[in-house]
């Protein structure tokens, strides 16, 4: 039993583990791909609106002031030529400068976080000292055309530090968006390489539940089939016991039928008293043995199926009074007073015959066991759809241990006693498989000193069960 | 005097019915197996045939057949082993008289026979 059980438990094992494992480790991939979800999200959200306007914005603010230095230059080469600024050309650097401040607005918009870079304030103010420098000195070039060019070289000195700066904000922003694309990328691989996973547990774990399922249902069948092979046998080896006892008695039967025979016959020839007596012990135990074979054929074919049965319907009133005429004659001829009680109404659907064995059965023992002179009663009735035959002796009663094992094949509570009585051992199981195949049952009650009462119960026929029982009961004693 | 004729592969069962019906002063001849038994049979001259269903060579309820199609009327005892009702369905369809189961009482038997003794 220790075995099946253990590799029974292994499939089962294997199959819980791979469902819980399969669940956890949904649950686990299910936050995880959310929380790369929010990742990717928000990396990608960051690079497009900071770092790459960053860049952009880098890029614009490099083209403000290389445009604000190309006009610069264009007022140099027209000073040059000695003919005066035109008003067109300072315009223009007009624009270029206003447009210059105007990216200055919008990257300190932006709001740069990075301390490495200039910030926005910086720009302006060299803007505004390189407009405040130089813008004066358009005006006066026509007078002082020496102080122009002074104020121009100085001014490339400013252009360039602010281009050099420009330059600066525009790397970082190319930096910045380089590594947010690349982060992004790096995070859409994770992902990439987390779904492969997920896969790849999901396959694995199918693969261990179809293994355990497989398992378990290779271990059912095993089981089952175990089982059946177990029961086949079991049922075997039953009809061939009940084939060997039904064997035996049959073969029996025939020697104790000359046996006996001839110590009839023996009987009628010789006068002598010893022979006679050596007849009669013959004829005595032959018929004993002839009794018995037929109580050990009964059981038998009770084993192997149910004990052939000739039902018939019969009214209770006119079996009891047949059944109590016969166990009257019984105990007379074992010299013991005998009453009834008889009561009940109704229809039986039973072997008649085999119902009376079974009480007489009782009266005999009945009769076995009481005391010289105390009487052996016969009580019926008729309750809750069935016929109660109970027969009461005043005898020595049964121990309550040995009670519920009096029905058992050759059981006897006084083995000395039950001996000299004469009696098979068989009767009281063949009164209970004869109850049992009516339906019905026995039952036993005793008290050890003051007596015992058996008592045979089998069901009524369906649809004569009268509706008060008590009210047909017939007379006592008649 | 009647004659009875025996057929029974049993010994003991044999000398058993010769001894306790010659007591009673009836014949009896005995076959051990169906074939001598059918020999003596249609030899005839019988008042009463007494066989068991268990035979050598032919069983007795295919014998009790054939002597009755033949037009045989003797009474006839069957002695059965068995005593399930489908052999004695089969016996009433082969025209026996009367079944007798083992173990049988000696007196009842010998009952039996004198009273198809007397009818016949």
């Amino acid at each position: 039993m220790e075995q099946p059980k253990r590799i029974r438990s292994q499939p089962l094992q294997i199959a819980v583990s791979a469902v819980g494992g399969l669940l956890i480790f949904i649950a686990v991939v299910g936050v995880v791909g959310l929380v790369l979800n929010y990742r990717i999200t928000g990396v990608t959200q960051e690079a497009l609106t900071y770092d790459v306007e960053l860049e952009d914005h880098g890029d614009d603010l490099r083209v403000a002031v290389l445009d604000v230095r190309h006009y610069q230059r264009n007022l140099y080469f027209e000073a040059l030529t000695g003919q005066g600024i035109s008003r067109t050309r300072v315009a223009d650097f007009e624009g270029a400068y206003a447009t210059l401040l105007q990216e200055i607005d919008e990257l300190e918009e932006l709001g740069i976080r990075d301390e490495d870079v200039p910030q926005p304030e910086d720009f302006r103010r060299v803007a505004r000292e390189y407009y405040e420098g130089f813008r004066p000195a358009i005006d006066l070039e026509a007078s002082d055309h020496r102080a122009f060019l002074d104020a121009h070289e100085e001014a490339l000195v400013r252009i360039d530090e602010l281009e050099a700066a420009a330059r600066q904000i525009d790397k970082l922003g190319e930096q910045r968006s380089a590594a947010a694309l690349s982060n992004v990328q790096r995070t859409a691989q994770n992902a990439e390489f987390l779904m492969l996973a997920v896969l790849g547990g999901l396959v694995l774990v199918g693969a261990l539940l179809a293994y355990a399922a497989l398992r378990v249902v290779a271990e059912l069948r095993r089981l089952y089939d175990s089982e059946q092979r177990a029961a086949e046998a079991l049922a075997r080896a039953n009809q061939a016991k009940a084939d060997f006892i039904a064997d035996a008695s049959h073969e029996l039967r025939t020697p104790l039928t000359v046996l006996h025979g001839n110590a009839q016959i023996g009987l009628q020839l010789e006068d002598r008293p010893e022979q006679r007596e050596i007849f009669e012990d013959i004829l005595r135990e032959s018929t004993r043995m002839s009794r018995l074979v037929e109580d050990l054929l009964f059981l038998a074919r009770s084993d192997s199926a149910s004990p052939p049965l000739h039902r018939e319907l019969v009214e209770v009133r006119s079996f009891l009074f047949g059944l109590a005429a016969r166990a009257a004659a019984l105990a007379q001829e074992r010299g013991v007073p005998f009453s009834r009680e008889l009561g009940g109404y109704g229809t039986l659907n039973a072997d008649v015959a085999r119902i009376e064995q079974a009480v007489l059965i009782f009266v005999d023992n009945a009769a076995k066991y009481c005391p010289p002179g105390t009487p052996v009663r016969l009580v019926s009735e008729t309750a809750g759809g069935e016929l109660r035959i109970t027969v009461e002796d005043r005898g020595p009663g049964i121990p309550e241990e040995d009670l519920s094992r009096i029905f058992e094949r050759f059981y006897r509570v006084d083995k000395t006693r039950a001996r000299r009585q004469g009696g098979s051992g068989l009767g009281l199981s063949i009164a209970r498989t004869i109850a049992e195949a009516h339906g019905g049952r026995v039952e036993a009650e005793s008290r050890v000193g003051e007596g015992t009462k058996m008592t045979l119960a089998v069901p009524l026929a369906a649809g004569t069960v009268p509706e008060r029982d008590r009210e047909a009961a017939m007379g006592e004693g008649r | 005097m009647s004659r009875v004729l025996v057929i029974e592969d049993d010994p003991g069962i044999a000398r058993l019915l010769k001894r306790g019906l010659a007591l009673e002063g009836i014949e009896v001849d005995i076959a051990e197996d169906g074939f001598a038994g059918r020999e003596l049979w249609e030899r005839g001259g019988f008042d009463l045939v007494i066989l068991d269903v268990m035979l050598p060579g032919v069983d007795g309820l295919s014998l009790c057949a054939e002597r009755r199609t033949a037009g045989d009327e003797v009474p006839i005892i069957l002695l059965t082993a068995r005593d399930e009702e489908e052999i004695a369905h089969r016996a009433r369809e082969a025209g026996i008289t009367a079944c007798i189961g083992k173990p049988f009482s000696f007196p009842e038997l010998l009952e039996r026979v004198t009273a198809l003794l007397k009818a016949g």
